[in-house]
Formats: structure tokens, sequence, C-alpha cells
């Protein structure tokens, strides 16, 4: 095997870290389940039988201690909303100088440390299309939190198209992970068909969503095991260094069909560039028909266009075509998530 | 010309856009209303605890996702029998039933069972309802009530404050398999508000008790 360059070689290693993982915790299901607590330890109350001996009332009275609570803190909304405001901005000036994907990886890297595994990859702005769907119809029942982030992205896609999908969703930092440099093209006929699929996805959630049945894009989503462990595996590690006990099953997020439909989404992602992005993602919808409209959008300069052809072979969505009666090529606002490759690749500095 | 009339298309799409996102925003962030917060249940289909095999081991208290849990114990007051099992302690016999309000010790840690008078008199009946603000859904009182009371106590599953979300996370704790996504009725009392004086004659339909 040739590596063209060390992006490659991280990408790969990439690639084999993630299947060991998720082999390793597809056998983790196989182990026998962890002892249940079954008498918590808490309270015993006294029978019919003790309630004459004083000793027994007296112990009752020691055991009975009142649950501790630590609700989330309305710190975390704020950093939330701070968090997911940075991103959007330094990914907007990152794309607004074509910085080239392989210096700004940082940006998804972070997405992925604070989205991902500090915060449990829930509630991303994917998933808060089925909650601002029931939000429109009861808006008491959403907070701000969740209002802020499904409504930044689509402002900042407004502005300079889909930033959002390439540094602050943490799906799609996942997706990254597997690289995008090898991904393999799909016939325009079968990707033009999946592309389509998003539409049904969306209209499923938000239908399912007012019925009140279930969030559909949550249930899709592939990738949550791999949040909910790693914030597990936090969690835990928090605990420990505190002193705490932590019961062993957490180690056991998700079961082995969750793993399994993410070990495929794994092994799909190494040879298709963020299958879940293009096929399956409602959000994406939104964004890119906000990317449609924005005020800046991604274009090619046609004076400066030797129609060499090397951006649609380095585009990994797709997203540049030539036409065939003008031979012109020309960048679809919709599918673009502004990676800035095709700028990094084009040597006539035709992309704007 | 043909670049006017997509310019102009475009601009159309801006103004629709800008409008779509500025609705949203203000009906979602002007339509929030603390007091209005959980008026009805998110749709038809609901967690709900099935009270026949629902032993209330507590672990509902602090499974949920939300804090404090969307289970809350009720008191039927029909079968409620007025004793002060789920109030105070009932081993502790050198405090008067009248003096249990000041001197005795609560069995509820956050002080959520309320005991009104009902009748009048010194030696009058009580009666017992749980102020659902306070209650995090520890499963104490409604425990004593099952052993040493007539069973009028139970643990609910909040419609209206459940989340409703893919999979419940009491349902993937709870050892008795007793929480279950089931179809609910409007008719159904969610609230579980087992009110003496609004209780139908032939008895109204208990949540979990589905015939």
């Amino acid at each position: 095997m040739k590596f063209k360059s060390e992006v490659d070689l991280t990408h790969l290693a990439g690639r084999m870290v993630m299947v060991v993982v998720c082999l390793w915790a597809c056998s983790l299901q196989w182990l026998p389940a962890a002892e249940t607590a079954a008498a918590p330890p808490c309270f015993r109350i006294p029978s019919q039988e003790d309630i004459g001996s004083s000793e027994a009332i007296a112990s009752y009275r020691e055991q009975w201690r009142p649950q501790q609570y630590f609700p989330e803190s309305d710190h975390w909304i704020a950093a939330d909303i701070a968090m997911l405001t940075v991103i959007l901005l330094a990914g907007g000036v990152m794309v607004w100088r074509h910085v080239s994907f392989s210096r700004f990886w940082p940006l998804p890297a972070t997405t992925l440390l604070y989205f991902g595994v500090i915060r449990g990859g829930c509630i991303c702005p994917v998933g808060s299309v089925a909650n601002m769907t029931i939000g429109l119809r009861h808006p008491e029942m959403i907070g701000v939190s969740t209002g802020v982030m499904f409504l930044l992205p689509l402002v900042a896609a407004f502005v300079m198209g889909r930033i959002f999908c390439v540094a602050g969703c943490p799906l799609g930092a996942f997706q990254d992970l597997l690289g995008g440099g090898r991904a393999r093209r799909i016939p325009a006929l079968p990707h033009t068909l999946l592309s389509g699929l998003p539409w049904i996805v969306l209209v499923v959630t938000t239908w399912l969503a007012l019925r009140g049945a279930c969030y559909f894009v949550c249930l899709l989503d592939p990738y949550k095991t791999a949040f909910f462990w790693g914030y597990g595996w936090l969690q835990r590690l928090i605990h420990m260094t505190h002193g705490g006990l932590v019961e062993p099953g957490i180690l056991r997020v998700g079961d082995l069909t969750a793993w399994a439909i993410l070990l495929a989404a794994v092994a799909l992602g190494i040879r298709v560039y963020r299958p879940f992005c293009r096929f399956v993602c409602p959000y994406g919808v939104l964004l890119g028909m906000f990317s449609m409209i924005a005020i800046k959008r991604r274009h090619i300069e046609q004076s400066q266009c030797v129609k060499c052809g090397r951006c649609e072979k380095q585009c990994p969505v797709q997203a540049i075509m030539r036409d065939a009666q003008t031979n012109e090529y020309g960048i679809s606002s919709y599918r673009c998530i502004q990676c800035n490759r095709c700028s990094s690749i084009c040597r006539k500095d035709g992309i704007g | 010309m043909n670049s006017d009339r997509r310019r102009f298309i475009r601009f159309g799409g801006q103004l629709v856009g800008a409008a779509a996102l500025g609705g949203t925003a203000w009906r979602v962030f002007t339509g929030s209303d603390p007091e209005a917060v959980f008026s009805q249940p998110r749709g038809p289909y609901v967690w709900r605890i099935n009270t026949d095999k629902c032993t209330i081991c507590g672990l509902c208290e602090t499974a949920c996702v939300r804090k404090p849990s969307a289970v809350k114990a009720v008191n039927d007051q029909k079968k409620c029998s007025y004793c002060v099992a789920c109030y105070g302690h009932l081993a502790d016999l050198h405090v008067l039933s009248a003096m249990i309000q000041s001197k005795g010790v609560r069995v509820c840690p956050y002080d959520a069972v309320i005991r009104r008078e009902h009748s009048g008199g010194e030696d009058g009946y009580h009666l017992y309802t749980i102020d659902e603000a306070k209650c995090t859904a520890c499963g104490k009182c409604a425990k004593r009530c099952n052993q040493l009371g007539t069973k009028s106590m139970f643990l609910i599953l909040r419609p209206d404050l459940c989340l409703g979300c893919n999979r419940c996370a009491i349902a993937a704790v709870c050892p008795e398999n007793a929480v279950e996504w089931a179809h609910s009725y409007p008719e159904d009392d969610f609230r579980g508000i087992y009110e003496l004086e609004n209780q139908p004659v032939d008895g109204g339909r208990q949540p979990g008790m589905e015939s």
C-alpha cells in the first residue's frame, strides 16, 4: 500500500482503531451480565413483626437517607450555545479564507470531543429536527438550548452555506475520521436516487414527532452508540478519580444490534464518504435548502477555470458537476459541505 | 434577462428563508411559558408503569433522564383508609395522631405527602395527597402504603412530564419490566389526580389498568 500523504496515514490509523473498538465492544455483549443490585442497599422497611421492636425502628431511621440530586445546571446550556457559536464563527472564517481541510481539522476534532464525548452526542442539531417539530406545535416543551442549537446552523447556512456540516456536527466529524480522500464516487443515477432519501427521512421524522411516536432520526443515527459509550467512559473516569463507585454495566452501552449497526456504518464509511450525511440526514436537507439561497455561495470563476476537472474528482460529496452542453463546471450549493478540498486543489485559484 | 430572473428568484428565496427562520425563532422563543410547561401529553403513545407489575423498588427516581423523575406517586382516595403509614411514622405510638404534623417524623424525605384535615374535629380523619412538585418518585410512601396500608398509593409515569425517549431509561433498569410503551386514551387521567370529590361514580380508569 502506498501512502500519498500523512493524512492518509492518520485516516488509516483512525479506521483501524475504530473498527477494533467496534469489534471489541461487540464482543463485550457476550460477557456475563453484571450482577444487578436486586436489593438496593438504601433502606429496608420494617415489616409488621418488626414494628414492636424499637431496635428495628431505630435502625430504619438510621438507614433512611434522602437521595442526592445533581441536576443539569444552566451553565451547560450556556456552554453548548457558546461552543456552537464559536465553532460556527471559526468555521466561517476558515471557509471564507479557503483554509485547507488538512489544516482546519482541529475544529471538527473539538466538535467531536465536546458535543460527541463530553456532551454524549445528545442533543445535536440533527436530532433537534424532531424536537423542533414538536416545538412548533407545543413551544412550551422546547428549551432555549434546543431552539438555538437548531437555528444557529441554519443562520450560518443562510450566510455561507453548510459550515455546520464540516465544522460543527459531531456525526460528520466522526465520519470524517474515516477519511474521504479515497472514497469511491457513486454513479450519477444511484447518487441522485439516494439523495432523495433524506427528504423521506425528514417527512417521516416530522410526522412521527407530531404523532408523538418516536424520534425517528435518532433511531437511525448509528453513531450515537459510540458517543454514549465515550460519554459513559468519561463519566466512569470522573467517578473513579473522585472515589465514587460505578456500575460495570456502563461499559456495555448499547446492545449487540446497536454495535453491529455502528460497525456496518463504519465499514460503509471507509468506502463511501459520509454516508449518513448524504443519504440519511434530514437536517442536511434544511441546511442544503438554506445554502441554495445563501448570501455567499461557493462558485467557480468561469474566467479562471481551465476545465481540468481536478475539483470534480476531489469533491467528496460529488457537489461539483460538469454541464454536458456548455462543458462548464458548477457547484451544487445544496450538496456542498464547505470542506475546502476543491479550493485547495485548484491551481488556477478559480473557486470563489 | 436570464440572470435577472435567477437573481429575482434567489432574492425571493432569501426572503422566504429569512421569514422561515424568524418565524420559527419567534414561535419557539416567545411561546415558551414557564407556567404552561407540560400542559398535555406529547402524543398518543406514552411510557406507562403497569401497576400490576410494579413493586415500587424506587429505581424510577434515579433512572429517569429527567431530574426529578417523570414518575410521581399518587394516592387513590377511594382506596385510602386514612392511616398515617405514608405520612408519619405509624410505629411512633408516642406521638398522637393530631400531633404528627408538628412532632412526627416524615416518611417522605421531601415532605411531599400533604395531610389535610377532612372531617374537622379533634380526631377526624385526614386526606393524604402528594405534592407533585416535590415528589421525586422515591416510592417510600407508596411502599409503606402497600406494606402497611390499603395499597391506595402507587407510582405513575406522567405522560405530560415524560420526554418520550426512544428507549426509556427506566424501562432499561426496571427489574419487573413494568414500564411499557402503550397507547393512552384521552379519557385517561394522566395527571393522576385521585380527588375524592371528583371521582366518577362508576370508577375512573387508572393508568396502567387498561380494561
